[in-house]
């Protein structure tokens, strides 16, 4: 937040401790064992930890599904809203508060179905949030439903003998849309790249979107298991701009220097063509940020007053 | 120019040596003012002007939209006219009363609409624009000469008018001048302050050209002029001078200016007719109050955005009207599980479905109260005149804060549209929303510390330290940690139902407009406030034992109902919504579906409350409230 | 330029931060004043408040006795705890009543900049003094050994991470001999700028030794390139030179070496022979020379590798760390003595 006014007691003095890992942990996580989320709960965690955000200055804000449990696991404050309205929820807190960090935490389904509206506008909007789409292909909390990024031909509750469109690319679809200033994607099992991702998104000033390829040991076992197996399917796009992680290099050889200011080099890498790229797409940090945008003049409640009598006058008879 | 508007003020154009003719003038307690034209013709600035010099001279002023559905639909049809009734009386003026004395009208096929309508007074002095009579084209011609033979049913008075003739010597554009020629005929007429007119057209004017501002006044000179020259008749409306000082506006207006004095800073809103006009008003002016109106993608991302703003700290609002009612549903079941403070404000309009975009209806009554699927207790609000509107969005605010709650404020198109004048409101700091205190909360403090017997809680709010928990739609204990338990989720529905039961304990009973007992009770609310007690009023001058109460708390119900039902012989409600005709095919008492707020009445009461309701897409006028007053008054007892 | 014209275009630049920390002290007095009347008040006193809050729309309507026991009442405030609470009040209106003089000072002939500088800052620290005894009485904290405490001067060195950010610009006026700013390093912190508005002749460069990697450094003749330190979010210094002066600008947002922070405008090919402001002639070439030797691309090294390599991968990743900004730093140093 730059040159806004605010209160003087809403500005905490209570700095100088040092937030722990423990001090960002809440409930133990009930997802299923091997699900792809406790990764990315810790990746998150350490996140805070590395820039030492105060749990009650954080805000994490989250739909509806399996993905959308991680407030209750956070020791911040959190939002455990509606089925694909996360995005909106997180707009209104950040256009009031801009102090506050604010996360959002949301499923394929939900972003990519319900809430789709909402995804488009708020990359549009581009306010200062970073944005965690934990993309498993599948709806997992209601038991294996088809969801817009399952792939063609998987097999499900409701459309058993396979799904019958191909899967929506989010990364496309996101590189698309008019000030989308941040896209990424990583992997649950890459933890150094996850976290590194995670990291470089927080820094970034606007809308962060990251999509986390994320396993669901239950309904979609087989979706990134050849990846895991074999690093040899993904490739890192390297970048000091984006994300390079050093330790990784030796087990991905597969590396692509990708420059992440090239929007239409980043458009030609999210095309689907086999290849499982993690890294950042691209990143614009130079876009207006919605908040700031909309900025607007704190006000006494003198001020208030005086111009509201002002405004009566126009009304007045 | 100062004059008496009390006494028959000398004319006030340029003098003319033409011979005038012989004058009466007719002093009346009111008259009703129609002015309609094609859609884009301007009618309506000229009544919005003509309502409001007569509210700055001092009288009694209501003026209701007459809006046609489109943007331009075609020119010289019935379904073209646009323009605006306006009420003007001695006294305060508290509905669009029955019929039109004076119309002026710009071409017989939008007066044909009114008089198809009924809104035409039997002796209507109706000033219409005859170019059409001799117009060029013979199908105008005939079109005209049927019109005026379907038109001739009554006795209405005819005066021909030839404004674009007259407007051709003051512009090249008369069909955009023709709105300030017309005014200047009603200036005359009614003996209107033209300086203050003159004022008024120069705000209108603020943002352009010296020149337009000029030829708008010389074509109002020039009407005034023609006026004096050619009308044998002027009608005074006697005004009382103000006792205290008074603003003039429409209800959404109101709304608008009354949620910054409510100190809400955050508006959340979808464009949607006729609510949008409030976010006109506020997106011109919020910012420099340190607000902002925010246009989300959608209805539902509005509520969101509203609902993020209010858990971060000051109460939001969104506003919208009832198909993004219908879409907002889910989150204001979300905002009422989670308890976070939410004002909603519905501008009703004529539904189900798009319905009536622009026209009056009262028809959301019980999807704001029950149109979330479980149970989800939450206030309801209706304001019955401009002035509650602005007041309404104070008393909303602070009740959402104080029980962390959702209030839901329905206005209506009449109300939204509407110019009326009001006290001017005394504005105050204390109406202001404090700062959230964004102070460590206690050790240990859940952050759903319910008050056992009042199912009250303090607000936590993101930034206070040590108070870190995640709110949730899901069904939740104290301490918001997700419970699918009996005793969770009961536990849950007791304490945010109570919240409801305290606040109703806290309301004081309505007040019965007329008598305390009596024959029959009218029971309304909302913006047909002024309609009813005028109804009422005459009939009571008839003899009739009728009284009326108006109900402003909707949800929960203002107390002692009934009690006061019980004084009466019969109870029934006056609403702008559906319900079956008793004596219709098919229907009989058991299946009859009732007026909403009857409806709610009958639940609430067990009273056997009937109801007259119509929904014509117009406000209620008082003559058919008055006939069906006169026709429900239990037979036994008519005088 | 007059040095009063000068202070008047920083005061300009800086509108909008000065501004707003204005509005922070209304702010933040509104919500002390909501507070104590909440604390002060009598039963009738509560209700009359809470009346006035729904509004004459509950007029008959809502019971407001019984509304007001909905709101909840405070422990009882000390007097100790009431004068205090006034106290910060009176002071928040005092700062706020100063319009910008708050964030101008001189300093005066011969006076030490550091403690003119150190003295303002303390001076608006009391808002943040005022603040902090706010919130240790709302939270229950305040344990009063005697009577009220005032809100006193609060210096920079106390301030909170959070106060460094939300402190105004300070302009200060100083002759050009008294200015000896490697003392102001421990202000540039947090958010906070200070302006020099310098009068008569100066060291060549004297806020040279000011640059580190994450702090704006800016000397100017006519004011430009204050936009950016405006833009900055993160602490700076300028100063408002005279002709003579070198003028350059040190962008910490330029790039992670120093030569793409650094944009050098002008340097005068020799410093004056003697002393100004207590630096030797011999030190103020050392400042030039620091400043050329920074600006100075190292030989053959392009701006960044065409692969990925792990020293510079990780200062990629993390260029907004302020250790690793350091270290980098540190580094095109070392590649610059060997350039050397």
């Amino acid at each position: 937040m730059i040159d806004q006014a605010c209160s003087l007691l809403s500005c905490g003095p209570d700095e100088d401790r040092e937030w722990t890992m423990a001090d960002y942990e809440s409930a133990a996580a009930r997802w299923c064992p091997g699900c792809g989320d406790h990764a990315i709960l810790t990746a998150a965690q350490r996140l805070l930890e590395t820039e030492q955000l105060p749990p009650e200055q954080t805000v994490f804000i989250s739909g509806i599904g399996c993905a959308s449990r991680f407030p209750h696991y956070m020791n911040t404050y959190g939002f455990h809203g509606i089925h694909g309205r996360a995005l909106p929820v997180a707009i209104g807190v950040k256009l009031r508060r801009p102090d506050l960090h604010v996360f959002v935490v949301m499923g394929d389904g939900d972003c990519c179905s319900i809430g789709a509206a909402h995804w488009i506008h708020t990359l549009r909007y581009n306010p200062d949030i970073v944005a965690l789409l934990l993309d498993n292909g599948v709806y997992g909390l209601t038991k294996n439903q088809t969801s817009p990024t399952s792939p063609k031909g998987k097999a499900s509750n409701t459309q058993p003998r396979g799904a019958l469109l191909p899967a929506l690319n989010p990364l496309s679809a996101t590189l698309g849309v008019t000030n989308a200033s941040f896209v990424a994607q990583t992997g649950d099992w890459v933890p150094a790249h996850l976290y590194a991702t995670l990291l470089a998104a927080y820094r970034h000033r606007g809308f962060a979107f990251v999509r986390i390829l994320q396993r669901c040991p239950q309904y979609t076992t087989d979706l990134f298991e050849g990846a895991v197996r074999d690093p040899g399917l993904i490739e890192l796009l390297v970048h000091p701009d984006g994300v390079a992680v050093s330790e990784l290099e030796r087990l991905y050889k597969n590396q692509v220097r990708h420059d992440p200011a090239d929007l239409d080099a980043a458009r030609r890498l999210a095309e689907p063509d086999g290849k499982i790229r993690l890294g950042v797409f691209y990143r614009n940090d130079a876009l207006p940020v919605y908040e700031e945008t909309r900025a607007v003049p704190t006000r006494s409640h003198a001020e208030k007053l005086a111009l509201l009598n002002t405004e009566l006058d126009r009304h007045a008879v | 120019m100062t004059m008496a508007p009390s006494s028959p003020p000398p004319p006030t154009a340029a003098s003319s040596q033409q011979a005038r003719p012989e004058r009466t003038i007719l002093r009346v307690p009111e008259h009703t003012v129609e002015v309609v034209s094609d859609s884009g013709e301007g009618a309506q600035k000229c009544a919005q002007i003509f309502g409001r010099v007569s509210a700055k001279m001092g009288n009694g002023v209501w003026t209701v939209e007459i809006i046609p559905a489109e943007i331009q639909p075609p020119a010289r049809t019935p379904e073209s006219a646009s323009g605006n009734r306006i009420r003007i009386g001695t006294k305060p003026v508290t509905n669009w009363g029955d019929h039109a004395d004076v119309v002026v009208a710009f071409n017989e096929q939008v007066l044909l609409h009114r008089h198809r309508l009924g809104a035409l007074a039997e002796d209507a002095i109706i000033l219409i624009e005859d170019q059409w009579a001799t117009h060029d084209d013979p199908d105008i011609r005939k079109a005209w000469a049927d019109a005026m033979e379907e038109l001739g049913q009554r006795s209405y008075r005819f005066i021909h008018v030839p404004m674009e003739e007259q407007c051709l010597t003051v512009t090249d554009t008369p069909r955009r001048g023709k709105n300030m020629f017309a005014l200047g005929l009603l200036a005359w007429i009614y003996s209107r302050d033209l300086d203050k007119i003159r004022e008024l057209i120069a705000q209108e004017f603020r943002k352009k050209a010296q020149a337009l501002y000029d030829s708008n006044v010389a074509l109002l000179e020039l009407g005034h002029r023609w006026a004096e020259e050619h009308l044998d008749f002027r009608i005074q409306v006697p005004a009382i001078e103000a006792d205290r000082p008074r603003v003039v506006m429409n209800g959404n207006q109101a709304l608008a200016l009354g949620a910054i004095a409510a100190g809400m800073e955050l508006c959340a809103m979808y464009p949607i007719t006729p609510a949008t006009s409030a976010s006109h008003y506020l997106s011109d002016i919020f910012e420099r109050f340190g607000g902002l109106v925010h246009q989300a993608e959608d209805e539902i991302a509005a509520a969101g955005v509203a609902v993020g703003a209010s858990f971060a700290g000051k109460v939001a609002f969104a506003i919208t009207s009832g198909p993004g009612l219908a879409l907002k549903t889910e989150f204001i079941g979300l905002a009422v599980m989670t308890e976070i403070p939410l004002v909603v404000v519905d501008v009703q309009r004529g539904g189900p479905s798009t319905g009536l975009p622009t026209k009056v209806e009262q028809g959301d009554l019980l999807a704001a109260l029950f149109g979330q699927p479980g149970d989800a207790p939450h206030v309801v609000l209706a304001p019955a005149t401009m002035e509650e509107c602005f007041l309404s969005m104070t008393t909303a605010r602070r009740i959402a804060e104080a029980f962390r709650c959702v209030v839901i404020v329905l206005s209506d198109a009449n109300l939204a549209t509407g110019v009326q004048p009001f006290p001017r409101p005394e504005v105050n700091e204390q109406w202001l929303a404090q700062s959230p205190d964004l102070g460590p909360v206690r050790e240990g403090l859940r952050p759903y510390e319910w008050d056992p017997e009042r199912g009250l809680s303090r607000r936590v709010i993101p930034g206070q330290p040590g108070g870190m928990h995640t709110v949730t739609g899901l069904s939740h204990d104290e301490w918001s940690h997700v419970g699918y338990t009996p005793d969770v989720h009961e536990r849950g529905c007791v304490m945010r139902s109570r919240k409801l039961a305290v606040f109703q304990q806290m309301l004081r009973p309505p007040l019965v407009h007329g008598d305390d007992a009596g024959d029959l009770l009218i029971v309304g609310w909302g913006s047909t406030l002024g309609a009813i007690e005028e109804a009422v009023d005459r009939a009571r001058e008839e003899g009739v034992a009728v009284s009326s109460v108006h109900l402003r708390f909707l949800s929960p119900l203002e107390p002692g109902l009934k009690e006061i039902f019980r004084r009466f012989k019969k109870v029934m409600t006056v609403e702008i919504n559906y319900s079956d005709e008793p004596n219709d095919p098919y229907i009989t008492d058991e299946n009859r579906r009732r007026g909403q707020l009857c409806w709610l009445l009958r639940a609430q009461t067990l009273v056997d409350i009937e109801c007259w309701t119509r929904v014509p897409g117009e406000p209620l006028r008082p003559g058919q409230i008055l006939q069906a007053i006169r026709g429900h008054v239990p037979q036994e007892v008519t005088r | 330029m007059p040095s009063e014209d000068r202070a008047g275009l920083a005061l300009d630049v800086f509108k909008k931060p000065i501004g707003a920390f204005r509005a922070t002290l209304a702010a933040t007095a509104d919500e002390v004043r909501g507070y104590l009347a909440t604390r002060q008040s009598s039963w009738e006193g509560k209700v009359a408040r809470v009346s006035a809050e729904l509004g004459p729309l509950a007029i008959g309507r809502i019971d407001v006795e019984r509304f007001a026991t909905l709101v909840e009442d405070q422990p009882d405030a000390s007097p100790a705890a009431l004068e205090t609470l006034g106290g910060a009040l009176a002071a928040l209106g005092d700062l706020a009543g100063r319009s910008e003089q708050l964030c101008v000072v001189e300093v005066p002939a011969g006076g030490s900049l550091y403690e003119v500088v150190g003295r303002a800052l303390a001076e608006i620290g009391r808002a943040f003094s005022a603040a902090r005894l706010v919130s240790e009485v709302r939270a229950g904290r305040f344990e009063p050994a005697g009577g009220g405490v005032a809100a006193g001067p609060l210096p920079f060195s106390r301030w909170t991470k959070a106060e460094r950010r939300l402190a105004p610009p300070l302009v200060v006026r100083v002759q050009g001999r008294d200015l000896r700013a490697a003392g102001l390093a421990e202000f540039l912190d947090g958010r906070q700028r200070l302006v020099l508005v310098v009068e008569g002749e100066c060291a060549p460069a004297p806020l040279g030794r000011l640059i580190t990697p994450g702090i704006f450094v800016l000397q100017s003749a006519d004011g430009s390139g204050l936009d950016r330190l405006l833009a900055w979010d993160g602490p700076g210094i300028a100063a408002l030179v005279p002709d003579s002066a070198a003028r350059f600008a040190h962008d910490p947002s330029g790039g992670a070496a120093a030569w793409e922070r650094l944009r050098i405008e002008f340097l005068p090919d020799r410093a004056a022979r003697r002393a100004i402001g207590g630096l030797s002639g011999a030190q103020q070439m050392e400042e030039l020379e620091l400043l050329r030797s920074l600006a100075t691309r190292p030989a053959g090294g392009e701006t960044r590798p065409a692969g990925p390599e792990p020293a510079d991968a990780a200062a990629g990743l993390t260029a907004a760390d302020p250790a690793d900004k350091l270290a980098a730093w540190l580094l095109s140093r070392v590649d610059l003595s060997d350039a050397g």
